[in-house]
């Protein structure tokens, strides 16, 4: 049984410790502020625990020697830095996650040494960019330990795609178009697609070049 | 020196104070607007509301040209992340964190971030006056010497 310790029991903590112990995770909830705390195990029971997961003696006693995944989810991206680098430079067993609330933050985390990182605020912002038809083009995720990412594109009237061959467009080098949806309908395209104004493409791409990407696209 | 000075608590606005007189370009941000009249009416340095880990108060209040950073917000993870902003967003290098707690202190210290735990230190200094019955002088009070009672 794969064993987590979640810091934090705001929104996100409480529910992601509700859901893997749902999938049959062993987990302990820390949070810090006793108040919050007592009434967090009210809900979920001695999975909670009191106490600061900056602290290595109570990740220690949380039992971080033997945890697979160390998830660093307060809302404060100060607080989960810190969280994490303590984790990551006291204990060497568990794989360590921060959550990033300010996008402006990813690239300072990265430079930090905290590789796994989950922005919900970025995801959102983005989805709902597209929602609002600001940005055509969604970031779905990067793909991990590498610098791949996958992007969501759908086509419009105006795009350059629309009405156009695969075979013969010239995307950025190394991008490549792996998926498309056609009336709720996947395909693996091959060069002879021709594109059409609601088909969604999913892409591949370096994650250095999804700007150059954005620009052809739209 | 240009000297850039995150969180205007006590300790924030003293060092701001006496690092003025000694004839210094003193900034300071700190989140809460009240929290500037703890510089009293002679402080002649620029003031930024705002948070100490925001780039663009950080660039406002002079963080490329400053020659040290002081992060003495009133939390330690807080400063911590500051100083770690002014190392490798700007490439400040003496840049210090104030920090309470003792084990995060040595841990950074190790990772090569400056630290000094106010915890250790009064600690330390209670440990001399139980032994010996009286302290050694410290450097804050030999340096204002006569005129530490207006600092208030």
């Amino acid at each position: 049984m794969a064993y987590a310790i979640i810091v934090g029991g705001g929104k996100i903590g409480y529910y992601l410790s509700r859901s893997l112990i749902n999938r049959d995770y062993e987990v302990c909830l820390l949070e810090k502020h006793p108040s919050h705390a007592s009434r967090l195990s009210s809900e979920l029971g001695d999975v909670v625990m009191m106490g600061d997961g900056c602290d290595p003696l109570t990740l220690k006693n949380a039992g971080v020697q033997r945890a697979d995944i160390l998830f660093a989810a307060t809302g404060d991206d100060a607080d989960n830095l810190v969280i994490a680098q303590m984790a990551q430079t006291c204990f060497t067993r568990p794989r360590v996650i921060a959550r990033v609330n300010n996008p402006d933050n990813e690239a300072l985390f990265e430079k930090l040494g905290i590789h796994e990182r989950v922005s919900g605020t970025a995801t959102v912002l983005n989805m709902l960019g597209q929602k609002m038809g600001r940005s055509p083009v969604v970031l779905l995720g990067a793909l991990e330990k590498s610098s791949l990412e996958v992007i969501e594109i759908i086509v419009d009237e105006e795009s350059p795609l629309n009405g156009a061959r695969l075979g013969d467009l010239t995307f950025p080098a190394q991008c490549l178009v792996i998926a498309t949806l056609r009336d709720n309908e996947g395909h693996i395209p091959s060069a002879s697609t021709v594109f059409e104004p609601g088909d969604l493409l999913l892409i591949l791409v370096p994650a250095e070049l999804e700007s150059t990407l954005r620009e052809f696209l739209v | 020196m240009n000297i850039l000075i995150l969180g205007c608590g006590r300790v924030g606005a003293r060092l701001a104070i006496r690092l003025e007189r000694g004839g210094h370009n003193v900034s300071v941000v700190d989140e809460l607007r009240e929290a500037f009249t703890r510089l009293g009416g002679d402080f002649r340095g620029p003031t930024y509301q705002g948070s100490g880990m925001d780039s663009e108060i950080l660039k406002k209040a002079g963080i490329k040209t400053a020659d040290v950073v002081v992060a003495t917000t009133g939390g330690d993870n807080r400063n911590l992340m500051i100083v770690q902003i002014a190392k490798t967003k700007y490439g400040r290098e003496r840049v210090v964190a104030r920090l309470k707690d003792p084990v995060r202190a040595a841990r950074y210290r190790e990772m090569g971030i400056e630290t000094i735990c106010v915890t250790t230190i009064i600690e330390g200094l209670l440990e001399v006056w139980a032994l010996k019955g009286e302290f050694p002088e410290l450097p804050g009070e030999a340096s204002v010497s006569g005129d530490a009672s207006d600092l208030m």
